[in-house]
């Protein structure tokens, strides 16, 4: 390969600059975006859409399309940035619950979100919903950080795909992904739910294997591009058609669609969704 | 005004950097030097009172436990590696590089040993009371009861007994102690043992609070030492009255003014070291 050609941004920002041929960025701003739709879906008396971030992302092109793309909608919000190893936020829980915030948006920090799960309720806001941008890793280990009550009721990406109610998912992606989990719980010895491998792994090697049969090519970045761009592809998240033209530069983003879990009874359970469609 | 409960976090905070503060003070008084290890210190009582607890051992009798055992780690930390290096011709600065090169010996081990994914405790003391305006879950009450007794039992050690007076002698004056019989060598290790223990209580106190994961230690060792420095190297009072100023502010600012929190606090510390450069209760240089 002239040069790499990197399927996967592992998390966060990724930068068109350095990463000419990124093609897919994950997450990327269309898939927190329709995780906010389908929040305000989920819950219409929302108030004030909070947002909370680390300052490492402050600045940074995702951020900027949110707050525009949410705007647009006439979605209300406020964002918050924590420092880094923030482990008090009292602060923030704070001034969300001033601001009307009844619903918190945490952006993708495991450790931030369970520590702001946990102080909310123990502060006595048991009612502001809180969202990470994310699947739960380890449900067990939401429960022994944030406590059985305060992890009730939190919510969170949801990639089981036979989950989706308004994303229509061909059956050999479903069988795939739960062949997938059943094998990972076989190799750990223990149930494995995280739908975070089952999806965004498979979903974007699909996406690159069918862009290389169709441009006849596994190392001509180029042409690869050229085959994504304008493309439709299937995948374990449904059908969808790339946008033709250039976004954010050279790479080409893939969102999700914003299917969302709640914690009910200690177990993940179907919450809401929002599909891909065109962001406004 | 920030609403009471942001003054209560601050307090709940400040316990914590206390606590560290207080052991960093005391064997910066006797050995002359910086613990950059106090911090992982704390974190890996947080780990030993993690494994107590869930083992079945009461949470009381658990950070009993994880004091004496990482006090006996910092005994022997003290044995094998300060007093080699604390001595002619090596010094302070040896000493310095090779407990900051030991932070990440003990992040590392303790992610080896103990895993990356944060642990909790979050159901030892749950339930909370309500103070009006806000909610103060027992936890953190505990931890300004537990901060209380702590300083307390220091402050009785330190004034009323041998050992207490044995650390006081050698702080002001280790010839002098030295003549009258007292071993600066001994009392070193002992001072190490002590500091390492408050530093393993704060993590072990704070666990059912935050998580415990190997990287915890590293703010509240930034903070403790903060607060010394405010209070003044080698002052007790100092280390006390820095770690409420500390703690109470950061609470404070980042309620006022978010992010912007960690610039300002800082630039407040470099401030009152500007006006007063020996801190608040430090001896001005001669």
């Amino acid at each position: 390969m002239r040069q790499t050609l990197c399927p996967l941004v592992g998390g966060g920002a990724y930068d068109p600059k350095t990463m000419p041929y990124v093609v897919f960025g994950t997450p990327s701003y269309d898939e927190y975006v329709n995780a906010a739709f389908a929040l305000v879906e989920a819950f219409p008396d929302y108030g004030v859409l909070g947002g909370l971030d680390c300052t490492i992302s402050k600045g940074g092109p995702g951020w900027i399309k949110v707050e525009e793309t949410l705007d647009k909608a006439g979605i209300k919000h406020h964002t918050e940035w924590f420092p880094p190893g923030t482990t008090d936020f009292a602060p923030f829980i704070t001034r969300f619950a001033e601001k009307g915030c009844k619903v918190v948006m945490v952006a993708g920090w495991v450790g931030e979100y369970m520590m702001f799960l946990k102080q909310r309720y123990e502060m006595g806001y048991k009612d502001m919903k809180v969202f990470c941008s994310g699947p739960f890793v380890s449900l067990d280990m939401y429960k022994a950080v944030c406590g059985v009550d305060a992890f009730e009721g939190a919510i969170g990406y949801y990639y089981a795909p036979w989950e989706f109610k308004k994303t229509k998912v061909n059956p050999k992606h479903i069988e795939q992904c739960r062949e997938a989990l059943q094998l990972a719980s076989q190799k750990t010895g223990k149930p494995y739910e995280y739908t975070g491998e089952i999806h965004w792994v498979p979903t974007h090697f699909s996406i690159l294997v069918q862009a290389m049969q169709k441009a006849g090519t596994v190392d001509d970045p180029d042409a690869i591009m050229k085959a994504i761009r304008g493309g439709t592809f299937d995948t374990p998240v449904g059908k969808w058609t790339m946008s033709g033209e250039k976004t954010y530069g050279s790479p080409i983003v893939f969102g999700n669609p914003g299917c969302l879990c709640i914690i009910k009874g200690g177990k993940e359970v179907y919450l809401s969704e929002h599909p891909m469609e065109p962001l406004p | 005004m920030p609403p009471a409960g942001i003054w209560v976090d601050g307090l709940v905070q400040s316990c914590i950097y206390m606590t560290m503060a207080f052991g960093m003070v005391l064997v910066f008084s006797i050995l002359g030097i910086l613990n950059w290890t106090h911090g992982q210190f704390y974190m890996l009582g947080a780990f030993v009172l993690y494994y107590a607890v869930t083992a079945g051992i009461p949470f009381p009798l658990g950070l009993l436990v994880s004091g004496i055992v990482i006090g006996g780690l910092g005994m022997l930390f003290e044995r094998i590696i300060i007093k080699p290096l604390n001595t002619p011709p090596y010094g302070a600065l040896y000493v310095t590089v090779a407990t900051l090169a030991l932070i990440f010996f003990f992040e590392g081990a303790a992610g080896l040993a103990f895993g990356l994914l944060p642990k909790g405790l979050a159901t030892v003391l749950s339930g909370a009371i309500s103070l009006g305006s806000f909610d103060i879950t027992y936890q953190r009450l505990a931890v300004i009861i537990f901060t209380l007794v702590v300083m307390s039992a220091m402050y009785f050690v330190l004034s009323s007994t041998k050992v207490g007076l044995a650390i006081r002698a050698v702080a002001q004056e280790p010839v002098a102690a030295s003549l009258y019989g007292i071993s600066a060598a001994r009392v070193s290790v002992t001072v190490m043992g002590i500091g390492c223990a408050l530093a393993a209580m704060a993590g072990g106190i704070i666990a059912p609070v935050h998580s415990v994961e190997p990287f915890m230690g590293r703010i509240p060792m930034i903070m403790s030492l903060l607060a010394i420095v405010i209070g003044g190297l080698g002052s007790l009072t100092g280390a006390i009255v820095g770690a409420i100023i500390l703690g109470v502010l950061n609470s404070v600012i980042a309620y006022k003014i978010s992010f912007w929190s960690e610039v300002v606090l800082f630039m407040l510390v470099i401030i009152i070291l500007l006006v007063r450069p020996q801190g608040l209760f430090g001896a001005a240089a001669k």
